[in-house]
């Protein structure tokens, strides 16, 4: 395995280089906070075991996105998304990654915006050595030291080196542009047993109709503390709410889509003044119970990794892994 | 040290409290899952009261939970938690026989990396100017403490980048004003459609007007609690504009917000002598 | 955001929005036109019912919208057709210089006076002072500086 080893050093240098032809983004420490930012050649990249605040979804589903301009009755969309490599996405950012893709690219319709960004991107995925407080990625089912939704992934050996792989052409075309990285190998074959260790899942009964989970537990009393902000669902992974805001300025007009929230009473309500989700019990269960059972039924996979981001910053110390763990208990 | 006998004696006011039937929910703190974060816990038995807790890193400002409740309610306070109480009372978004204050004598709450939280480094309130009982700190004085170690930069392109950079974090998720005390409108500013206080340009001027917003929302109500800064997961401090502001207050108009429930809140009331500074041809800052 | 057409500043007239109280300013202003009065043309005037009703997010969405100046005038204090409408508003404005002035406005973009009915003459003045004071600052590129310069690096 000594020849798959690149030093941490030779890898920031090499981002570095390709920011002459990619949109390179890596963790970056802003202010108080680490968070997935474009570099430039005098950027710190943070090469350690910490997960950026918020994920890196923004590459592929940004917060306000200019979708279509019109003007003097012609439309024209823009949908030119740069090269854009990541650095430093976790197993789970990856994994959640799926779940968009899914979402926005399966079935009958496809997002082009989204495709664009997701088919210009190449993700170098760096593995977790340990467990943050408050992630779940082993009670998803999720290894936080891999996943083979990326195109690179690394792991980091301890002190200043990463064993590299490349799980796709795109990934190997990379590697091979630089004399160090040439003869880098994929992954061996992993053995299924080895992937799955025994933990507990955190899912739903998939077989149960939702409407048996609206009142399975005091939802009121377990969401009794949610202060109703909306920051659990603006740093997920796999979040994709958006909102479409038309803007109109010296004869034409941008259309931008822009991340919404369902924990904002402004996303449910009505013209008619009517807000079928009136508090924040309802809003949440929303949350809860689409990220636990509505993707599952529509697309087959569950909308949440246990990066654990939304326990941890959420300032009233709501859990959605508690939360399920109660229905759990409950359910048939 | 003395945290764990306050926390004791907590307990026990909550337990008889409930026991006597006094209140009906008393809300305060608890363990919360990430080891060492202290999370709000509202309950209404007796026996729940042993999972209470007390210590240097009980930081959320309880009273956002006082809004809307029906029931009378117990709440352990901390001074800035009491002066937001004191300030609805004086705005009469709460009636005093529906609240019991449990005020707690504060000596300051500490962040995980045991720095000051925001706010509480240069407090000046650190026991409860309102209460029904008291948990002491023989300790705690309301000495005023250090100043914020960033003083206002004092050249008008500094400060522009000051707030422009502290905006560049901003990803507008409005969680500082739904942990904000102060912040009840029934429908914000920035969600209304008609009229759409939204600019032209979504991202940038978006946050622009709503920071700018609520900071004058929050002019003369701002109980320095550090709530919307400790909230921020992107690490935004804006709190530094509504503290200056605050400041000004203080020195032009002589209010501190949330001392006394006899108070009228100091932008709805005016003076003939009010001075005009800024005003074209006004007098010069206080 | 400023126009394309207009780079610099010889070519470059100030926006500026006035909020003027229907019961004396806009009165004064008026006066000023009966009265044929010289003043520079870049005021766009909007009358409200009273000084007091103006929300300070009004001049906020003006500014970053990419009004160059903004300037507000009602009553004299004492004078106010609803008894104390510009009292408030006396205190809301100067809380409000304070916090744009810490955040970064330039303090000459906003501007707060008085003009009664009958001075038409000053309200020429303060046009022209307000004007004067903005076309020394040139356009407010307030928004366009954070997008240009903070905002190249977000993802």
């Amino acid at each position: 395995m000594r020849n798959q080893i690149i030093t941490k050093e030779f890898l920031s240098a090499m981002l570095k280089s390709l920011t002459k032809d990619y949109r390179v983004v890596a963790p970056v420490r802003n202010g108080k906070v680490l968070e997935f930012m474009g570099i430039s050649g005098d950027t710190e990249i943070v090469m350690n075991d910490e997960i950026p605040y918020k994920s890196a979804k923004d590459c592929f589903f940004p917060q306000v996105e200019k979708l279509l301009t019109f003007k003097d009755g012609e439309v024209a969309a823009n949908i030119n998304a740069e090269k854009t490599i990541i650095f430093g996405m976790k197993p789970c950012d990856a994994e959640a990654l799926r779940v968009l893709r899914e979402v926005f690219l399966a079935g009958q319709y496809q997002d082009p915006f989204f495709q664009s960004h997701f088919e210009n991107t190449l993700i170098i995925a760096v593995g977790c050595v340990r467990e943050k407080p408050g992630c779940f990625c082993a009670e998803r089912g999720i290894d936080k030291s891999f996943t083979d939704f990326c195109d690179i992934l690394l792991n980091d050996e301890g002190g200043e080196e990463y064993t590299v792989v490349y799980l796709s052409e795109k990934g190997m075309d990379l590697l091979g542009r630089f004399e160090e990285t040439k003869h880098i190998l994929p992954p061996p074959e992993r053995k299924a047993a080895e992937t799955a260790p025994e933990v507990k899942k955190v899912e739903l009964n998939q077989e149960l109709d939702e409407t048996a989970y609206f009142d399975i537990i005091d939802w009121g009393k377990a969401t009794e503390i949610c202060q109703g902000c909306g920051i659990c669902t603006f740093i997920c992974p796999t979040c994709h709410c958006f909102d479409l805001k038309d803007v109109s300025m010296q004869g034409a007009t941008d259309r931008f889509r822009c991340w919404d929230s369902c924990m904002y009473p402004k996303f449910t309500l009505h013209a008619s003044g009517h807000n079928p989700r009136a508090s924040t019990k309802e809003r949440y269960r929303q949350r809860v119970l689409h990220k636990y059972l509505y993707v599952p039924q529509n697309f087959g996979c569950t909308a949440c990794t246990g990066c654990g981001r939304c326990i941890r910053s959420c300032p009233a110390g709501m859990s959605i892994r508690k939360v399920v763990e109660e229905v759990m208990e409950v359910q048939p | 040290m003395s945290f764990e006998i306050q926390k004791e004696k907590i307990k026990q006011i909550c337990r008889e409290l409930l026991e006597k039937g006094e209140v009906d929910v008393i809300i305060g703190y608890t363990a919360g899952e990430i080891e060492g974060t202290r999370i709000p816990y509202i309950f209404s038995k007796p026996e729940e009261a042993d999972k209470l807790e007390w210590d240097e890193r009980c930081t959320p400002n309880l009273c956002t939970y006082l809004h809307g409740r029906k029931d009378k309610v117990g709440i352990v306070a901390k001074p800035c938690d009491v002066r937001g109480i004191v300030n609805y009372l004086v705005e009469s978004q709460l009636k005093k026989d529906k609240v019991y204050i449990i005020g707690v004598d504060c000596a300051g709450m500490k962040d995980d990396q045991g720095n000051p939280s925001p706010g509480c480094g240069e407090c000046s309130v650190k026991q409860p100017p309102l209460y029904d009982m008291r948990v002491e700190n023989p300790d705690v004085t309301n000495e005023k403490g250090a100043p914020p170690e960033a003083a206002d930069p004092a050249d008008l392109m500094e400060k522009l980048e000051r707030f422009q950079n502290e905006l560049q974090k901003c990803i507008l998720c409005y969680s500082c004003r739904q942990a904000c005390y102060g912040c009840y409108c029934q429908v914000c500013f920035m969600d209304r459609g008609v009229p759409n206080w939204q600019p032209a340009t979504p991202d940038l001027g978006a946050k622009m007007v709503y920071h700018l917003g609520r900071a004058m929302h929050l002019s003369g109500r701002c109980v320095e609690c550090g709530a919307c800064e400790r909230t921020c997961a992107s690490g935004v401090n804006i709190r530094y504009l509504i503290k200056e502001i605050s400041d000004f207050i203080e020195k032009t108009y002589g209010y501190k917000t949330g001392l006394d429930a006899e108070d009228q809140p100091v932008m709805t009331t005016y003076a003939f002598d009010d001075k005009e500074i800024g005003f074209l041809g006004g007098d010069a800052d206080a | 955001m400023a126009d394309e057409t207009v780079n610099t500043n010889r070519e470059w007239e100030p926006k500026i929005i006035a909020f003027l109280c229907n019961w004396c300013s806009y009165a004064g202003a008026d006066l000023a036109g009966t009265g044929r009065l010289q003043y520079p043309p870049y005021v766009r005037v909007i009358r409200v019912p009273c000084s007091g009703r103006i929300n300070p997010i009004y001049i906020i969405k003006a500014l970053t919208d990419g009004a160059d100046g903004v300037m507000v005038s009602g009553c004299h204090p004492g004078d106010c057709h609803y008894l104390s409408g510009n009292m408030y508003a006396r205190r809301r404005f100067t809380v409000l210089k304070k916090l744009l002035t810490t955040a970064g406005i330039d303090p000459d973009r906003v501007h707060f006076t008085w003009v009664s009915a009958s001075e038409g003459g000053r309200f020429a003045d303060v046009v022209r002072e307000v004007t004067e004071k903005v076309m020394k600052l040139g356009p407010n590129r307030t928004c366009e500086y954070a997008e240009n310069v903070l905002g190249g690096n977000r993802i």
